[in-house]
């Protein structure tokens, strides 16, 4: 079986199979052995390298969070796979974050330089500031003061 | 003596859980209130009765205080408790609930106003000879003028503004080249944010720690301390980690620091719970800061090494009650220290996360005390403040406070939404957390540290990624995938734009 799995930007494939409770996959020219103890989703106990290790994961459409006892790890899906949000065009500024605009600092038409402050993004007591990544002029603002904006939302789009 | 006397929480989340809690411990009834999205919450159905106020955003509902106080009186409550945040230090709010006939729980409307004021709260430390931090209050001159102020405090300099809050309108100036720039931008910064372009210079103290005393006064002139908290563990300027006793003082300053927030309190008759704040600097001197009117976040870790409720002490002295304990009955016993978890991604400048609550295990320990109204299943909304839970752990000494927490941040279980709990625990194992020697601007280093591990390049245990391609389809056989109903928390509120 195939799965592909997003790494440092980068699509990276898993090869794996199973054969009973025991799987091995091959990742990034690793091999890796599991031995499945119990699978109660989302509870889940397994033996890796001789230790019994316990765990739970959570499985979204874009990622599967896994909680191990090292830690937390978001696991993401390549963007191709996750079935299609339009990759934002040239030149559009999205929302690292969700949150609410709290100012907008220009206007349709003005001139601006790189490093300019465009907007302020507000969400639970902290703000955000967008920045103009290079110099050009305002082509479109799409959200107003004190509209609310999702993660990835286009904000504002700067051209030549 | 309390029967039927009813008490309306002003507040959501974890603290209106812990107010209602404590309340009906007491023998009160309690009223809840809630936006629209918190309408299914916990507090909610854990309450008596619970009342809406309509809409999302928190000017229009938590921040509501009209609408809060006709609630009240449909209610027929005895008193309203604030909790934290919200209206918990709005003396026109503590005013108007008194006016309507209703106990606001927490100090007096004149206490919280001259101790609100920056300038005023500055000067009452200044007579009951406090140390403050040295600065410049009066209206700041321009040039030669102002160069010579700025000389007299010294360099580093800090611009803040007088009206500001949260970083906003503040200016670190190293020489005396850059000073007029940085008050002229700190000056617009200030107008555009607060209407009020006043600002003023203090000393900038480079590695400083945060340490706060918890006071607690009655109406009958009885006042108390209960110890310090160490709170130098802040990332934005928001507190993360908080221990008390402090690791990092002896009994001699402890004392001093302690009397001299009594002092403070003793200026304006405080009566209620209260948090006097300092900051001190590499060589040892405190300094005054500010006196928060109101019941603290962190206050469980003073309520684990002292036995006292602060919360149910607070009703009480509302109620008109002397203190029931003096202060030499107050001792500290063992070590606490608490960690605020985050809906925020310390992988990405700690930006705010959204999400759903996907998977929750909240381990259950002695020692161990979780604060939170976290439930599987529901969405976790940018609009309120992204303090999900607070763990509190409890020990013989800070070795095994720590040992504790280190224990219950490895197996809590919270996924669906991106968390700092590794980067807490990250934290907590850090050389200068271990040794006690942090200051405030400790966790930018070890962050530094953490994101060359865990980066949002660097790769997953390959055994997450086995896990996942098991979750998958076809992985595990029938069971396979713990497929929770996905939440879509931004569709869920009216009037949202979102795409």
């Amino acid at each position: 079986m195939k799965t592909e799995f997003q790494i440092g930007g980068e699509t990276a494939a898993a090869e794996w199979s199973r054969d009973g409770d025991l799987v091995t996959m091959r990742l990034l020219e690793r091999e890796l052995k599991v031995e499945i103890l119990r699978w109660e989703p989302p509870f889940f106990s397994v033996r890796h390298c001789g230790h019994r290790i316990h765990g739970a994961f959570y499985r979204n459409a874009d990622f599967v969070d896994v909680h191990l006892p090292k830690g937390n790890f978001r696991i993401r899906f390549p963007k191709a796979a996750r079935g299609g949000k339009a990759a934002a065009h040239a030149g559009g500024l999205s929302s690292p974050m969700p949150g609410k605009v709290v100012k907008v600092f220009v206007k349709a038409g003005e001139a601006v330089k790189k490093g300019d402050l465009l907007m302020m993004l507000e969400a639970m007591k902290m703000e955000h500031k967008i920045l103009s990544p290079q110099d050009g002029k305002v082509k479109k603002i799409l959200f107003q003061e004190g509209e609310r904006v999702g993660q990835d939302s286009e904000l504002l789009e700067i051209g030549e | 003596m309390t029967a039927g006397k009813k008490i309306l929480i002003a507040n959501r989340g974890e603290i209106a859980r812990r107010v209602i809690h404590a309340a009906r411990e007491l023998g009160y009834a309690t009223v809840a209130v809630h936006s629209d999205p918190d309408a299914g919450s916990l507090a909610v159905r854990e309450a008596d009765e619970a009342f809406r106020l309509p809409g999302a955003e928190v000017k229009d509902t938590y921040l509501n205080s009209d609408k809060i106080l006709a609630i009240a009186k449909e209610a027929g409550i005895w008193a309203i408790h604030p909790g934290y945040g919200f209206l918990s230090e709005n003396a026109v709010f503590a005013d108007d609930c008194a006016q309507a006939g209703f106990k606001f729980i927490g100090p007096s409307p004149e206490t919280m106003r001259r101790l609100g004021s920056k300038v005023e709260s500055k000067l009452l430390a200044k007579k009951a000879k406090v140390p403050t931090v040295p600065g410049f209050e009066g209206e700041l001159p321009s040039g030669k003028e102002l160069e010579k102020i700025a000389a007299k405090i010294g360099y580093p300099l800090l611009i803040k503004a007088a009206a500001g809050g949260g970083g906003k309108g503040m200016r670190v100036v190293h020489k005396a080249e850059e000073l007029e720039e940085a008050a002229r931008s700190a000056e617009r910064e200030a107008l555009s944010f607060f209407k009020d372009k006043t600002i003023f210079l203090e000393k900038y103290l480079e590695r400083p720690r945060h340490i706060e005393v918890q006071i607690l006064g009655d109406e009958h002139g009885n006042l108390v301390h209960l110890y310090e908290r160490e709170c130098s563990v802040q990332r934005r300027h928001q507190k993360m980690i908080e221990e008390t006793p402090s690791p990092s003082i002896d009994a001699k300053f402890r004392e001093e620091i302690c009397a001299a927030a009594l002092r403070v309190a003793r200026q304006v008759g405080y009566a209620s719970a209260g948090t006097v704040e300092f900051i001190v600097d590499e060589a040892g001197h405190f300094y005054f800061l500010e006196v928060n009117t109101r019941l603290q976040v962190e206050h469980p870790v003073t309520e684990a090494v002292t036995g006292v409720d602060l919360v149910k002490a607070q009703i009480l002295v509302a109620e008109g009650h002397a203190l029931p304990l003096k202060q030499e009955d107050i001792r500290q016993r063992g070590h606490a220290v608490e960690c605020r978890l985050y809906a925020e991604d310390p992988e990405n400048h700690f930006l705010p996360a959204e999400g759903s609550v996907g998977v929750l295990v909240e381990p259950q320990r002695p020692g161990i005390r979780v604060d939170s109204a976290l439930e599987a299943g529901k969405p976790v909304l940018s609009l309120y403040d992204p303090m999900l839970a607070k763990l509190i752990a409890v020990g013989f000494n800070r070795k095994e406070a720590l040992m504790k927490m280190d224990a219950l941040l490895r197996d809590y279980v919270l996924l669906g939404i991106r968390h700092n709990l590794d980067f807490l625990r990250y934290t907590l194992h850090s050389k200068v957390f271990q040794e006690g020697r942090y200051h405030t601007h400790s966790v930018a280093d070890i962050l530094a540290e953490y994101l060359e591990k865990r980066g949002p390049d660097k790769p997953a245990p390959d055994l997450a990624y086995a896990i996942v391609a098991l979750a998958g389809k076809g992985g595990a056989g029938p069971a396979a995938g713990a497929e929770a109903p996905r939440a879509e928390p931004l569709s869920a509120l009216k009037g949202f734009k979102n795409a």
